[in-house]
């Protein structure tokens, strides 16, 4: 282990994020957006984007990641959203279709009526 | 396909609604930040505040795994109501919210139940017996919330884990029942 791990910053992360400021509209990503971390060697990546990866290995939201990391929920869509277009993350289901809704909601039903 | 699906948990400050957010997630709540200098929204109530740069809004948050492809969040909204972008955030695609009340400071809760009624989210107002006996009838809170009769109203004590359960099964049902049946 070198210091250099442990280097926060050393790539600004505005520079790590190609300079954005939101996620790329299409990405639709939303503060219950489920993200999850693809077979891919995380080793180059920075510091910021590696902690990402490493909370992803299970199915996390946006809301837990910036809550687990302490960083703010449209950093955390902007961080996200890169590690997504680079394929180290892969995104759950986002806008449902009313009848899947429907379909979900009862499961929903159903599960909260066990617990 | 993984799945997850969000109810707001709303009403005015000191309703319960972390409360209620604790008592029936499987994790402690959460706490998220948004600062305001980052949202891309031009909230009229923050123009001209100088020290933007400092401003952040907090939401806590919970969850409950329903299946392996299948999470609900309960998502809380701020205690301060001015904040609608982080509302915007919390009800795009939601399921339907939970209009907490607290019976001593009924006008507390007016802004979420308009927010939701205009944007046809499905929503419960949910009474929090956690502050005691409640000095009105049910025909009384739901005009002076000015309640559609279509809204259900339930009594629960948000500190109660069955209790929260039985409010969030009451507002799935309504959800439901709102949507067109299955083709």
């Amino acid at each position: 282990v070198t210091e250099w791990d442990d280097a926060e910053n050393l790539v600004p992360l505005y520079i790590q994020v190609k300079g954005r400021t939101s996620p790329r509209p299409q990405s639709n990503l939303n503060i219950g957006t489920q993200v999850l971390a693809m077979p891919m060697d995380p080793s180059r990546l920075e510091p910021e984007a590696r902690q990402v990866i490493d909370l992803c290995y299970q199915w996390q939201s946006i809301a837990e990641i910036s809550a687990y990391l302490r960083r703010t929920l449209t950093s955390t869509k902007v961080l996200v959203d890169v590690l997504l277009e680079e394929g180290y993350l892969a995104i759950g289901a986002s806008t449902e279709r009313p009848t899947e809704q429907r379909e979900t909601l009862q499961r929903v039903l159903d599960g909260l009526l066990k617990i | 396909l993984q799945r997850s699906v969000k109810i707001v948990i709303a009403g005015g400050f000191g309703t319960g609604k972390t409360t209620l957010v604790g008592s029936v997630s499987e994790i402690p709540p959460l706490t998220t930040e948004e600062s305001l200098t980052s949202a891309s929204v031009g909230v009229d109530d923050v123009a001209g505040v100088e020290s933007k740069a400092s401003t952040t809004v907090a939401l806590d948050f919970g969850r409950i795994t329903i299946a392996a492809d299948l999470v609900l969040y309960l998502f809380g909204t701020p205690g301060q109501d001015r904040f609608w972008f982080i509302w915007d955030e919390l009800s795009r695609g939601a399921a339907g919210a939970i209009v907490l009340v607290d019976t001593r400071r009924l006008e507390t809760s007016f802004a979420a139940v308009d927010y939701f009624e205009s944007r046809g989210i499905p929503f419960i107002a949910a009474v929090n017996r956690f502050f005691g006996e409640c000095p009105y009838t049910e025909p009384e809170i739901r005009e002076a919330l000015d309640l559609g009769a279509e809204v259900p109203l339930v009594w629960c004590d948000a500190r109660e884990r069955e209790s929260s359960k039985q409010a969030l099964v009451r507002l799935v049902r309504h959800a439901l029942s709102r949507m067109p049946a299955a083709a």
